[in-house]
């Protein structure tokens, strides 16, 4: 289905009333995995408001990505535990290998990158988060190896599926 | 200006009815009646008091208090509190202090925030002869430089594709005034985005100005009260 016939649907399920929009931007989100230029431009349609303040608060909320997320999203924590084990030269780490900022995807789609506050694992900080798989105590030391490994698994999956 | 806020406001002072109690207040020792409901900020201003602002705007319902810069004490039941002019209703029996050394400190505080991140470039800038910056900085006597905070202007691109006026970023203020005449007009082509020292004002998915459908009112450019959106020179080509 067409992304604007999807997001259509989506808006269906609310009241263009303004208490609404966030939940909306939410649940557009979640289905397709960022807010593209279009989605913003037709929910601002929808709620009767300017785009420019539709755009204002995507870009505020940290929650909102504008680009596609990578097929591996990185979560690297920076709740308070992650953040004094150094959770923030992990997050560098990850930027500096990848070459993305924080809440881009790189240019081959595979990584994106995000920082996120506490899954609940604080005994094992600095934690980052990929594919639904905690990685544990993290170092910036252990950034490269975890992102040759994803990509490895990229490579073998591709070959696997092409050979049947 | 602070003459024409005067006649402006007198005008107002006899329309209202005077079934509602004016309320009285004093201003640094002087008593003074205002309309009820009005903000401390004109109230001061219509009577010879000067607090420096930038972001203040007549008219609006919810004002914006981004600049801090009327910052004033104010005293009612004994409570003494800092509050913004701009956006502080005038009260029955409130006083207020406009030049305290406190406030000096804080509106000071301010300036230098304001001043940190913006291209300081008078010389070269279209506003010098009307920028709101070099006014406020030299009725109190204040530097244009920030003496206590580091300089930290970013490296933002600037939009000279509207035929009329060009968008500066780094000259820009944040005080939300284009924004609010852009809207009152019913376009709001301008917001904010992003978040914290991050914050820029711009369009929709930051797309050029000459996109916009744009009615070149210019009111943007008018309100603003720095170098941050200015006319063009005549003749002027769109690159620049």
């Amino acid at each position: 289905m067409e992304e604007s016939k999807q997001i259509e649907e989506i808006l269906k399920g609310f009241q263009p009333e303004r208490e609404n929009l966030l939940p909306a931007l939410q649940a557009i989100q979640e289905h397709l995995g960022y807010l593209s230029r279009g989605a913003m431009e037709q929910v601002a349609h929808f709620f009767h408001l300017p785009p420019s303040e539709i755009f204002s608060i995507v870009t505020f909320y940290n929650q909102f990505r504008r680009t596609p997320p990578g097929r591996h999203p990185v979560h690297v924590c920076l709740g308070t535990a992650c953040y004094l084990m150094g959770g923030d030269l992990v997050l560098d780490a990850f930027s500096r290998e990848l070459q993305i900022k924080k809440g881009d995807t790189t240019e081959d789609g595979a990584f994106s990158l995000e920082s996120t506050a506490c899954f609940g694992c604080c005994n094992v900080a600095p934690v980052v988060k990929i594919n639904d798989q905690i990685y544990p105590k993290m170092t910036s030391g252990k950034v490269e190896e975890v992102i040759i490994n994803l990509r490895d698994k990229d490579k073998t999956d591709k070959n696997n599926h092409d050979e049947p | 200006m602070v003459n024409g806020f005067l006649n402006q406001s007198r005008e107002k002072l006899e329309v209202v009815d005077q079934e509602t109690p004016m309320p009285s207040l004093i201003i640094d020792g002087k008593e003074i009646t205002a309309d009820p409901g009005e903000k401390l900020l004109w109230v001061a201003l219509r009577t010879g008091f000067y607090i420096p602002h930038l972001c203040a705007m007549k008219g609006i319902e919810l004002p914006f208090g981004g600049c801090r810069l009327c910052l004033v004490e104010v005293d009612i039941g004994g409570r003494r509190e800092v509050v913004p002019a701009c956006s502080e209703p005038v009260r029955e029996q409130m006083k207020v202090y406009t030049n305290t050394e406190k406030i000096a400190r804080l509106r000071r505080t301010a300036f230098e925030l304001i001043m940190s991140d913006h291209h300081i470039d008078c010389k070269n800038c279209a506003k010098r002869k009307t920028c709101e910056l070099i006014k406020i900085s030299s009725s109190l006597k204040w530097s244009l430089r920030p003496k206590k905070l580091r300089s930290l202007v970013r490296d933002l691109p600037i939009d000279s594709s509207h035929p009329l006026f060009t968008f500066d970023p780094m000259k820009c203020v944040k005080c939300s005034k284009c924004i609010l005449v852009c809207q009152r007009l019913g376009h709001s082509f301008l917001d904010f985005a992003y978040r914290g020292f991050e914050m820029i004002l711009t369009t929709f998915d930051h797309q050029p100005l000459s996109s916009l459908s744009c009615e070149s009112c210019s009111e943007c450019v008018n309100v603003c009260p720095t170098g941050a959106l200015f006319h063009k020179k005549p003749g002027e080509s769109e690159d620049g």
